[in-house]
């Protein structure tokens, strides 16, 4: 699975039939270890309703085919989940390596500033 | 599944045997500003230019946009498991909006 945001809708009349009715989202990834192209987007198939500027959670291979209840649907995309929220540190960023496909952490991902009372240490 | 733009047909008199009939296209990913990235061109934001070769049996042409679904499964399920490709097209875009950053 991959976090990624929502950035817009793609529609499409003519596909095949196993995805006739189905939403397409397009997704930017936050990151994405080794995709099949590099592409910095990928299109899922959204059940759960997300939408533009929403943070998702994006499945990727056969589980997304399963999201829609057909194992044979030509799908390898599919939105799971709407992120409420995602916490990280900030020297998990950078110092080791993890880099968004912006290269920017998003700053509502860090947590905040821990006002200090009282002497320093 | 990723968005690309049909760019040509790929044509080949000597070809595997499994790819017999099979129409393939060149397929360049879009880039979420709306547009394809050229041949040759530096990309910004770090997004490499690709180029996919895919098979496609909905016909679609040059110009046209493309879902590209990538995988064998998804093969077997389009086209049979005896072709020979991994990235089959799978829609005919006729529309996306990327207002959202």
């Amino acid at each position: 699975m991959i976090l990624g945001r929502v950035v817009g809708h793609v529609w499409a009349t003519r596909k095949h039939a196993k995805i006739a009715r189905v939403r397409l989202l397009l997704v930017r990834p936050y990151f994405w270890y080794n995709p099949p192209h590099e592409t910095g987007h990928v299109v899922a198939v959204d059940l759960v309703g997300a939408g533009p500027g929403e943070d998702v959670i994006v499945c990727l291979g056969e589980p997304a085919r399963r999201t829609l209840g057909d194992a044979n649907a030509p799908v390898e995309a599919s939105v799971m989940a709407i992120v409420d929220r995602v916490e990280m540190r900030r020297e998990t960023f950078g110092a080791r390596g993890l880099r968004t496909l912006d290269g920017e952490i998003p700053e509502r991902w860090l947590p905040p500033e821990r006002k200090r009372v009282g002497p320093p240490p | 599944m990723i968005l690309g733009e049909v760019a040509g047909r790929v044509y080949g008199a000597v070809h595997a045997a499994s790819l017999r009939g099979i129409r393939l296209l060149e397929v360049r990913p879009v880039r979420l500003g709306g547009e394809s990235p050229a041949g040759g061109e530096p990309s910004a934001g770090g997004v490499p230019s690709a180029v996919i070769v895919a098979a496609d049996a909905l016909g679609a042409g040059p110009g046209e946009h493309v879902l590209v679904a990538h995988g064998t499964r998804v093969r077997d399920l389009t086209l049979g498991v005896d072709v020979a490709v991994k990235d089959v097209v799978v829609a005919i875009v006729d529309g996306w909006d990327a207002g959202t950053r």
